[in-house]
């Protein structure tokens, strides 16, 4: 039980000491940060903003600084979930180049988030010249794993020499039309063991629409004799680009993070390497001019009807579904034209992609309500879908079957608006419910906003808090501690005094006060003991004979037949009060 | 300030408190004597003004019987809704809100809920949240009270148990009574309506436009990103629209 209470205790502390740290909400936050205090003018500096709990923050643009030059920049988010909270960051690493020698100031960086401003503390970097990294010595172009890379990496230099992981990226066609889906693919060839792969670069590039497959769980490796060396190689990012625009596009270098297994290291962490992809050119034509705004791909066209009999005032869906492997974004479903015999509401339209191994599928559904003017035999004309077929050449067009669906009842005349007037609903024979009455009060005037409340709780806590420093800190090291404890004998002893109504009662109290002060067990002690010990504290002669005289008149009073009054009683408590007070200060 | 005084001041505040809330309550039963009359803008006029000094369901949900009435089913949708955040079980609220969707191109049928959902409902619709604070404000009473006994008589089996049931009474409903408050804060429900409103797959009129909506739809709100709103209808009907073609309940 006694250890159950601690448990309780200690829990409640934990709690009181955890709720300032509870309650707030979390906070959006954006920090800048640099790699280094000096660098040279032929160095590169690394300035990374990051922003916390913001989200898809919009890249501060820095090419307005003078004293630095923005080479590179790139993005990466992270995502945490911890103790029941999420948080999110995302960082913006700028790659800048100092633009002249002498202390360069990168100034704060402000940013406003639903409705809050946010600035970076400005930064101060030492630019002297040349270059404070050193160069790789002409020794070390001997042949080596990290050396003969397929591409150039802009950080292979930062990297050592044991780690041996490359990126290559693989296109499925150097050539093709506009529109047409590329495959894109990129490889890691590796050596090491690889704990993870992070994206840095934006997946976004200029001139392609693209989508990028989901990244699977697991990656299957396979293996491949590269210059003799057998190397892993992991497809490790997969995207369907559709070209937008003809001429010559670039597909830029893209930057990963790998987290290579390090062994050597105690604990068997990873380190972070940077490779990224080469470059890729890509020449698009542009189509023939008679397929101009047309998709390119490969499709099949359906258009179906769910019924083929229906109510005149009922409202049938028709159904459009192109599927195919051309860009799905670019495919606009034909429409029914409107007639005399029904009427063709706008369609909604959606789209799915599915994820083949070697191409990208989309589907667009249109579902296209229509509603009928008059019963009778309803024909909705065959519906034509053209595209232009890459591997071919050539415009192709396919043609859906006419639908038929069987009207029947009578049309009940309704207004053609598209909202239905509430006198056409209580037609129908349904009408809302009735108004309600009754008492109202204000239901959004909520306790806990309102100050008492606050104040309520503040104050409970409070006095939790207070009960639980007087259980804990005040009795075990305050009343507990030897100081308190002494001072407390004196009090007790003059508290117990005080309601005495016989004089043979003294003794017990004396007695008490006597073996706590000295120390000294109830057999021990006696008055000779007593007197020694308070002629040793320099208590006055005169006082020590007083005491003595007056507790031993107390321990004879329980055998003595001549009780003494109430006022000699009175009289000798008042002295022994004093006397006890004066002993006590040279008892300390 | 003299004890004479306070008692003075505070029979003042109440008579103010009843006359106001009598006057309030005046007016709500002339509008409904208007409404039972036929006459439905005088009545909505009267609502509308009791809806500036407080909130209440029945306001709002008589408001929307005056503007499905005077055939305005947006606005009606609109305060049932709003009506329903209050009584979120009420029968009346969600047949009219039934009905007046027969005026809407686009309807979603709501999704029944699954048990857990039905229940956690049911409690948030039973226990108003002002309930639930009066019942924290218990809570901490009592394990103040436990804490008190706990310095006084010292260590009992009793003592001991009840510290632990009141502890956990209030953690319980201190973490229930925090996610109500939150749940409270947040506006997580609007209703499309603008006319030719489109949801596209991204913030900003560059993106595709997925689906072609209309006004009246309900929707959930998912996401923010300045002007634009992550809203979803249904599962398989979701997009990006801007903020000024919603009403938000």
């Amino acid at each position: 039980m006694k250890k159950t209470g601690k448990t309780i205790i200690n829990t409640l502390w934990l709690l009181l000491m955890a709720t300032p740290f509870v309650l707030p909400a979390i906070e959006a936050e954006v920090r800048a940060a640099i790699n280094a205090d000096k660098i040279g003018l032929d160095d590169t500096l690394i300035y990374t903003l990051t922003f916390k709990n913001i989200n898809n923050p919009i890249q501060p643009d820095l090419t307005f600084w003078d004293d630095f030059k923005t080479l590179q920049t790139s993005r990466s988010s992270e995502f945490q979930f911890s103790n029941g909270a999420s948080t999110s960051s995302t960082s913006f690493t700028y790659y800048l180049m100092p633009t002249r020698t002498g202390k360069l100031i990168l100034p704060p960086i402000h940013y406003s988030h639903e409705g809050r401003d946010y600035q970076t503390q400005s930064l101060t970097v030492d630019v002297v010249k040349g270059s404070l990294n050193p160069r790789p010595s002409p020794q070390t172009n001997q042949p080596s794993p990290s050396k003969d890379d397929f591409f150039a990496s802009p950080f292979q230099n930062q990297q050592p020499q044991a780690v041996d992981a490359r990126l290559q990226a693989v296109i499925s066609k150097i050539n093709c039309l506009k529109g047409e889906q590329l495959l894109f693919r990129i490889f890691l060839y590796t050596r090491n063991r690889i704990e993870a792969v992070n994206m840095i670069s934006s997946p976004s590039f200029a001139g392609f629409w693209q989508e990028w497959f989901p990244v699977p769980q697991s990656i299957a490796a396979s293996s491949e004799n590269v210059n003799g060396l057998i190397y892993q190689v992991y497809e490790i990012r997969k995207a369907a680009l559709f070209a937008n625009e003809s001429g010559t596009l670039t597909i830029p270098a893209l930057q990963f993070e790998l987290q290579i297994v390090d062994s050597a290291s105690m604990f068997f962490g990873a380190k972070p390497v940077r490779r990224s992809t080469q470059a890729i050119k890509i020449n698009v034509n542009e189509p023939p001019a008679a397929a101009a705004g047309l998709p390119v791909g490969q499709f099949s066209f359906l258009v179906s009807c769910p019924q083929t009999m229906a109510n005149s005032n009922d409202i049938v869906t028709l159904q459009i579904k192109i599927n195919g492997s051309g860009n799905s974004k670019t495919v606009i479903p034909p429409t029914f034209p409107n007639n005399e015999l029904f009427q063709v509401y706008p369609a909604k339209i959606s789209q799915e992609n599915i994820y083949n191994s070697l191409d990208l599928a989309g589907t667009v559904k249109a579902e296209i309500p229509v509603s009928f003017n008059k019963a009778g035999a309803v024909t909705f004309p065959a519906l034509e879908f053209k595209y232009f077929d890459p591997v071919s050449r050539s415009i192709i067009s396919l043609r859906s079957q006419p639908l038929l669906i069987q009207v029947s009842g009578e049309k009940l005349k309704q207004d053609k608006s598209m909202t239905l007037p509430q006198s056409a609903i209580v037609q129908k024979g349904e009408d809302i419910d009735f108004i309600k009455s009754g008492p109202i009060h204000d239901q959004a005037r909520y306790f806990y906003r309102q100050d008492w409340y606050a104040g309520v709780i503040v104050l409970l806590f409070a006095i939790n808090l207070l009960f639980l420093l007087k259980i804990t800190i005040w009795q075990r090291y305050i009343i507990g501690s030897p100081l308190l404890k002494n001072r407390q004998i004196l009090s007790l002893t003059l508290r117990r005094l005080a309601p005495v109504q016989h004089y043979e009662d003294i003794a017990a109290i004396l007695d008490y006060y006597c073996t706590e002060k000295s120390g000294l067990g109830f057999a021990e002690i006696n008055n000779q003991k007593i007197g020694e010990l308070l002629h040793q504290r320099h208590v006055p002669v005169n006082s020590i004979e007083k005491f003595l005289f007056i507790k031993s008149q107390a321990e004879l009073a329980k055998f003595s037949p001549l009780k003494k009054t109430q006022a000699e009683l009175k009289s000798d408590l008042q002295l022994l009060r004093t006397l006890l007070k004066a002993i006590d200060k040279k008892l300390k | 300030m003299k004890p004479k005084k306070i008692s003075q001041f505070s029979i003042l505040l109440l008579f103010l408190a009843v006359t106001g809330s009598a006057g309030v309550q005046e007016d709500f039963s002339a509008a409904n004597s208007h409404y039972g009359a036929g006459r439905y803008g005088e009545a909505l006029k009267i609502y509308l003004q009791i809806n500036y000094q407080l909130t209440n369901w029945q306001v709002l949900y008589n408001s929307g019987n005056c503007y499905f009435k005077l055939d305005q089913p947006l606005a009606a949708k609109i305060h049932y809704l709003r009506a329903r955040k209050f009584r979120p079980l009420n029968s009346s609220i969600a047949r009219n809100i039934a009905i007046v969707d027969k005026s809407f191109k686009d309807v979603i049928a709501p999704e029944t809920p699954d048990f857990i959902s039905r229940t956690i409902q049911v409690l948030e619709a039973r226990l108003s949240l002002n309930v639930l604070s009066l019942l924290l404000l218990a809570a901490i009473l009592l394990l103040n009270v436990f804490l008190f006994l706990l310095l006084k008589k010292g260590r009992n089996k009793k003592i001991i148990y009840g510290l632990v049931f009141s502890l956990f009474l209030s953690l319980a409903l201190g973490a229930y009574h925090y996610n109500r408050m939150t749940g409270q804060k947040q506006t997580s429900n609007a209703v499309i309506s603008a006319e030719n409103s489109v949801l596209r797959s991204g913030p900003g009129k560059s993106n595709t436009e997925l689906f072609k909506i209309n006004p009246g739809l309900e929707v959930k709100i998912i996401d923010r990103n300045r002007d634009w709103v992550q809203v979803s209808a249904s599962p398989q009907v979701a997009g990006w629209i801007e903020l000024k073609r919603l009403t938000l309940i």
